[in-house]
């Protein structure tokens, strides 16, 4: 099968001739719906501040510790229009927990959760059930944070739960959806995942740190299943444990989640899955070594760059690049970006901690060696890793 | 970062993303129908949700990741609802039983989703990675994994 046969079976499909007219439609008159509700929510507001004046002069006092206000979690729901999930925030399913971690320059505090089905108003479909958590962040050094600036996207917030990998359950197969907005200098998160109230009668826990999908540099795993940071990650962490209810646990359902992501195994050491290379055993004088080499699954017929080789594609791809942001078909951001990835690639090529390949779109594939301190050697187009002689 | 609301805002979403996710959409929906809720859905939650984008490419991987729940949700409201095999457009239940949409709709989702970025939207490994929130070398794994099936159901069938 190749791209084209596969596009042609696609665009074969026939969708109706006016989606598109009909969905801007339809969009305008919700935007226009949305800002009319907005309004009146304003409206509704201003008078009842007039009412109250009277009660708020005597809490003035208050009022100057207190500058920093937060959004209830409800209220956070109500500021995503999610009326049906603001009222089960502040219902009694509700669960409460306002727990604070100072961990680099923020203060991260989880602040509740509630689960049930129908509380997205665009997700009507019965037997789904969703967990919904909001987690609000703040500066330690009292900097407000804003939309414009807070890179929303370098954090992860994500449940994972004690004695399933961290790999298997979290946000990714959860089919998560995370949103996030700053108001009065506070950064909120919303997350909607699948109910984990089927993992209730283990440890379930709420992560929060910097970075991406779950891995053993990030985490390690006990014995026991317990989860935690690894010593040595030093970016920005927070952990808690959530009170749900072993009573809504359905350990059956939960089971069958983990073996349905095929995610199940995991281990603490710093290596890839063995899904990511071929192992061949050599003999030696002191024993076995272990060759590893990364697959080139994907139907990829990769072909691995020295450092001089790499080093030539990431100066062209730099120059093309260069090109599209002249041309104006390339953001400033998007650029910046660009380059950065190639340049790490490039340093982590040159050390001998990255393999790289370069693929027949132009891209560029990297794979990090399997063990912490381990170099890749890249002879003839192939690249192996010795990982040490196995007595 | 990127909103969502004035009539020009919800023109240029509309027109260039709509293609995109169609596609998408029914590399897991039988129906084209259910494959146009499913992306009205995600642009009504982008409108209401108001996610902050960082840039274009959050704002693209956002539409993708939020597609594919909510054709994976459909799925899954049709399959809750007993649907007799030929509604949920099981491959065995059609005529064209194993032809190519057939078998990619019959693919489990995480083998789907980068089957098709792959191959219809001609991204690259990383691209897909970058998108979905996984390891490069998973993302080459499930594309192995996802054309082998791909290879059985079809040559099993023709």
């Amino acid at each position: 099968m190749d791209r084209k046969t596969y596009r042609e079976a696609f665009d074969q499909i026939p969708f109706s001739a006016g989606f598109q007219e009909r969905t801007a439609n339809l969009l305008r008159q919700r935007a226009r719906e949305l800002e009319k509700e907005n309004k009146m929510t304003h409206f509704s507001k201003t008078k009842k501040m007039a009412v109250s004046l009277a009660a708020a002069a005597a809490l003035l006092v208050v009022s100057v510790s207190a500058a920093l206000v937060w959004l209830t979690p409800s209220q956070v729901a109500e500021r995503h229009n999610q009326p049906l999930l603001a009222q089960a925030f502040a219902g009694p399913d509700a669960i409460s927990i306002d727990e604070t971690v100072e961990t680099g320059d923020f203060a991260v505090t989880l602040m509740g959760l509630v689960s049930g089905e129908d509380l997205d108003t665009l997700n009507p479909d019965p037997g789904n059930a969703h967990t919904y958590a909001v987690l609000s962040l703040r500066r330690l050094d009292g900097e407000p944070l804003e939309n414009e600036t807070f890179d929303f996207t370098r954090y992860t917030m994500t449940p994972l739960v004690a004695g399933y990998s961290p790999t298997a359950v979290n946000n990714w197969t959860l089919g998560a959806s995370a949103h996030g907005h700053a108001e009065s200098g506070v950064y909120y998160y919303l997350l909607d995942t699948e109910s984990i109230e089927k993992f209730a009668d283990r440890t379930v826990y709420m992560a929060f740190y910097e970075g991406g999908a779950p891995s053993s540099s990030i985490f390690t795993v006990a014995e026991d299943g317990t989860i935690s940071f690894c010593g040595d990650f030093t970016g920005v962490q927070a952990l808690f444990t959530l009170p749900l209810d072993p009573a809504k646990a359905d350990p059956a359902a939960a089971d069958a989640f983990v073996r349905d992501t095929g995610l199940e195994g995991w281990s603490n050491e710093r290596t890839r899955t063995e899904d990511d290379f071929d192992v061949e055993r050599r003999k030696t004088e002191d024993g076995e070594e272990l060759i590893l080499r990364p697959r080139t699954e994907g139907g990829e017929d990769l072909r691995f760059e020295t450092a001089e080789g790499f080093a030539a594609y990431v100066e062209a791809e730099k120059a093309r690049l260069r090109e599209e942001l002249e041309a104006g078909t390339l953001s400033q951001e998007s650029y910046d970006r660009s380059v950065q990835d190639l340049e790490e690639a490039l340093a982590g090529v040159e050390d001998g901690s990255l393999a790289a390949a370069i693929l027949e779109d132009g891209g560029f594939f990297t794979t990090t060696a399997p063990t912490e301190g381990t170099r890749f050697q890249v002879e003839q187009g192939t690249v192996t890793a010795a990982v040490g002689a196995q007595g | 970062m990127v909103s969502f609301g004035t009539d020009e805002i919800i023109s240029r979403i509309v027109e260039q993303y709509s293609s995109m996710l169609l596609h998408l959409a029914a590399s897991r929906l039988d129906s084209p129908a259910d494959a146009e809720d499913a992306v009205q859905e995600v642009f009504l939650k982008l409108l209401t949700a108001r996610p902050s984008f960082r840039d274009a490419e959050h704002e693209k991987a956002w539409l993708i990741r939020a597609t594919l729940h909510r054709a994976s949700d459909i799925r899954r409201g049709a399959e809750h609802r007993n649907l007799p095999l030929e509604e949920l457009g099981e491959p065995a239940a059609r005529e064209d039983a194993f032809d190519l949409l057939s078998a990619v709709r019959a693919l489990p989702d995480k083998y789907s989703a980068v089957i098709h970025l792959y191959y219809y939207e001609g991204y690259s490994i990383k691209e897909i990675a970058k998108t979905l929130g996984l390891p490069a070398a998973t993302v080459g794994t499930r594309l192995a994994r996802g054309r082998e099936r791909l290879r059985q159901m079809l040559k099993e069938d023709v």
